[in-house]
C-alpha cells in the first residue's frame, strides 16, 4: 500500500474519537456495576464542598472585596476551577496512577497496543466520585454568572476554557507521574495535582510575585481560572483568551513528551 | 525470505541496586553502588514465517527479558533485533498492529465486565473491521468453547476460561507473529489441552508462535523448533521432532510381574535395572537389545504386563542439562 498517499488527517481524528467512544462506553459500563456506590459517592462530594463555599462566604461576611474580588467573582472563580479540575479528575484521572501501573507491570500491557501508551492511560477509566465536584462546580459556576454582568456572547466560547483548565490538570498530573519513570517507586508525587487546585481557586494576584510567575509561566494554573475570569469580567483584554488556549496546549504538549521521554527510559531499564 | 524475527548477539544487562546494610540516614548519603545482572548474553537465533518455537528455561533464565526486547518493550545492551524487519523498540507502534501478547500472569479483560466488552474495546483499538471480527469471534468460541461464559464477568471466570478469553483477545487482529509467555500455568489438564489444540489450529493459518512455558508436553505438542536458555544463554537449539527421535533410540521397558519376588536376570551387557515386588525396570535400553532383554525376563518370571516408553521432551532436556554439568 502506497502509504503517504492516503489522507490521514481525516482517518486520525476519526480514528481518534472511535477510541474515545470505546473507552468511554466500556467505563460507562463499569459504572453502572456499582450504581449505588456511585450515587453515594458523589453526594458526598458534594457535601464536602458546601463546606468549602461556605468559608468564602465567611470571608466576605468580614471583607467587601479581595484584592479587588467581589464575592460573586470569587465563586465564579471557584466554580471555574472546579470545573476545570473535574473535568480532568472524572474522566482523565488516570494519569496519576501511573506508578501503579509500573508497579504492577501493567504499563508492558500498554506498551503492546497500537495506541500512544499516554492515551490508554489517560482514558482507562472514570473517578465517578469526582462528578460530585462536576456538578458543585457547575451550579456555582451558573448561579455567579447570572448575578454578574458578563457579555452572553461568551458562553460560545466557555467549552474551549473549560477545555484549556482541564489540559492544565492533565498537563500537571502527566509531568507530576513522570517521576515513577525513574524512581519505580510507587511515590504518590502526582497526587500534589489536587494540592495545586487549592491555589487557583483564589486570584493569582494575592500571591508574592515568585509564585505569581511560576503559576503563570511554569505551572500554568493561573490559565485555569484566574486569567479567563478576568478576562470574562473586563478585567483583562479578550486577547489573553487564545494566549491561555495556546499557552494550555502548548503546556500538554510538553508534558507529553516530557512523558514519552519517560518511556524511553524506561525501555532500559523494565521493571 | 527474511526471517519473522532475528537476534543478531544480543545482550541485556540490568543494573540493581546493592543493599546496603545500614541505618536509613546514612544509606541516603553514601553512594549507591549498583551490579550489573547479566540477563541475556550474546544470544543469535532466526525464527522463519509459521514457525512455532518453544522457549524453555528455568525462572530468571532470561525468558521474559527476550520476549521483552523482541516486543519492543525494553532495548538490548549490545546487538541487533529485528521483528517483523523493524526495530523493535523503535517502531514499537507498528508491530503491535501485527503481534499479539499473552502474559500468563497478567490479565487485558477489564474485571467488571464480561469478556465481550473487552474484545469489542480491542475492536477499536486494532481497527478490526466488522467482518473479520464476526469471523474472528465466531471461530474463536467455537474452538474454546467459550459461548456459556463469555458474557460473565471476567472476574467470575475460572482460571482456565479467562486464559481461554485471554488467548483469544491475542488472536482477535489477525497477528501474524504471536508471543505466549506461560499461557498455561496454574491451569488444569483439560484446559492446557484446550490452549494446545487452538495453538495447533492457529499454526495451520500460518501464524508464527513463540511460546514459553515450564509444561515440556506442551512444547512437544505445540512447537517445531525449542530453544533452551539457561542463565542467560541459548545453550540449545534444534527441532523437537529431532530431538525426540536423537534421544529416543533408548527405551525404558517394564514389566509386570506374576511372582512376587523378581528373579534377577542376566544379560551379557550391563543394564541399569531396578526390580521391586511384582515389578522389574529395565532403563536406557537400544532398540536392538528389546528383545534380548525380554528374552532374559521371559526365562524365570512370569509377565503380566510389558511397557515400552521413550523419553519425553521434559527427560530429555533434564539430560541434556545434566549431561552439560558434567562435561
Amino acid at each position: 500500500m502506497a502509504e503517504g498517499k492516503r489522507p490521514m488527517r481525516p482517518i486520525k481524528l476519526r480514528r481518534g474519537w472511535d477510541i474515545f467512544k470505546a473507552y468511554f462506553s466500556v467505563s460507562f459500563k463499569e459504572l453502572e456495576i456499582y450504581d449505588k456506590d456511585f450515587i453515594f459517592g458523589v453526594v458526598a462530594m458534594i457535601i464536602e464542598y458546601i463546606v468549602g463555599i461556605l468559608s468564602i462566604f465567611f470571608i466576605f461576611d468580614y471583607i467587601d472585596l479581595l484584592n479587588g474580588w467581589s464575592l460573586s467573582e470569587m465563586l465564579f472563580l471557584y466554580g471555574l476551577n472546579l470545573i476545570g479540575y473535574s473535568l480532568w479528575s472524572s474522566f482523565f484521572i488516570n494519569t496519576i496512577t501511573l506508578p501503579y501501573y509500573i508497579q504492577r507491570g501493567e504499563f508492558d500491557r500498554l506498551l503492546l497496543r497500537p495506541i500512544a501508551p499516554i492515551i490508554q492511560v489517560m482514558l482507562d477509566g472514570f473517578n465517578d466520585d469526582s462528578w460530585g465536584e462536576l456538578l458543585t462546580g457547575l451550579i456555582v459556576f451558573a448561579i455567579s454568572w447570572i448575578t454578574l454582568d458578563i457579555s452572553p456572547l461568551y458562553l460560545l466560547i466557555l467549552p474551549i476554557i473549560f477545555l484549556s483548565s482541564c489540559l492544565i490538570y492533565a498537563a500537571t498530573s502527566i509531568l507530576l507521574s513522570t517521576v515513577s519513570f525513574f524512581t519505580v517507586a510507587k511515590a504518590d508525587v502526582a497526587n500534589l495535582t489536587m494540592e495545586i487546585k487549592e491555589f487557583a481557586q483564589y486570584p493569582i494576584s494575592i500571591y508574592p510575585k515568585v509564585l505569581q510567575f511560576i503559576f503563570t509561566f511554569i505551572l500554568p494554573i493561573a490559565c485555569v481560572s484566574f486569567i479567563p475570569s478576568a478576562v470574562l469580567f473586563g478585567k483583562l483584554s479578550p486577547w489573553y483568551l487564545p494566549l491561555i488556549l495556546i499557552g494550555s496546549l502548548l503546556f500538554f504538549g510538553i508534558a507529553v513528551y516530557i512523558w514519552n521521554k519517560g518511556v524511553k527510559h524506561y525501555g532500559s531499564t523494565g521493571t | 525470505m527474511e526471517s519473522v524475527i532475528s537476534l543478531d548477539q544480543v545482550s541485556k544487562t540490568y543494573k540493581v541496586k546493592q543493599q546496603i546494610d545500614k541505618p536509613f540516614w546514612q544509606r541516603l548519603l553514601s553512594t549507591k553502588t549498583y551490579r550489573s545482572v547479566e540477563a541475556v548474553k550474546n544470544i543469535s537465533f532466526q525464527v522463519e514465517a509459521g514457525e512455532s518455537v518453544g522457549l524453555i528455561g528455568n525462572n530468571g533464565a532470561g525468558k521474559s527479558t527476550l520476549i521483552k526486547m523482541m516486543t519492543g518493550i525494553l532495548y538490548p545492551n549490545s546487538g541487533d533485533i529485528k521483528v517483523l524487519g523493524r526495530n523493535p523498540f523503535d517502531e514499537r507502534t507498528k508491530n503491535n498492529q501485527e503481534i499479539g501478547v499473552v502474559f500468563g500472569q497478567r490479565t487485558q479483560l477489564k474485571w467488571d465486565l464480561s469478556p465481550i466488552e473487552s474484545f469489542k474495546l480491542l475492536k477499536t483499538i486494532y481497527t478490526i473491521d466488522d467482518a473479520t471480527y464476526a469471523q474472528n469471534m465466531g471461530f474463536f468460541v467455537d474452538l474454546f468453547d467459550m459461548k456459556n461464559f463469555i458474557s460473565q464477568p471476567v472476574r467470575t471466570l475460572s482460571l482456565g476460561q479467562r486464559m481461554k478469553c485471554e488467548i483469544a483477545a491475542a488472536f482477535l487482529h489477525n497477528p501474524s507473529l504471536v508471543f505466549l509467555d506461560e499461557p498455561s500455568i496454574g491451569l488444569d489438564v483439560f484446559s492446557k489441552e484446550a490452549i494446545s489444540d487452538f495453538l495447533i489450529e492457529m499454526k495451520r493459518g500460518k501464524i508464527t508462535i513463540i511460546l514459553t512455558t515450564h509444561d515440556l508436553e506442551e512444547i512437544e505438542r505445540v512447537c517445531d523448533r525449542a530453544l533452551v536458555i539457561d542463565e542467560g544463554q541459548l545453550i540449545l537449539e534444534d527441532r523437537v521432532d529431532h530431538l525426540l527421535q536423537l534421544y529416543n533410540r533408548e527405551k525404558n521397558i517394564t514389566f509386570t510381574l506374576k511372582n512376587r519376588e523378581a528373579v534377577k536376570i542376566k544379560t551379557p551387557q550391563a543394564f541399569d535395572i531396578s526390580y521391586a515386588e511384582y515389578r522389574i525396570e529395565v532403563h536406557k535400553v537400544p532398540g536392538e537389545d528389546i528383545q534380548l532383554v525380554t528374552n532374559q525376563v521371559m526365562q524365570e518370571n512370569q509377565i503380566v504386563d510389558m511397557s515400552i516408553s521413550g523419553f519425553n521432551l521434559t527427560q530429555i532436556i533434564k539430560k541434556y542439562l545434566e549431561d552439560r554439568q558434567d562435561a
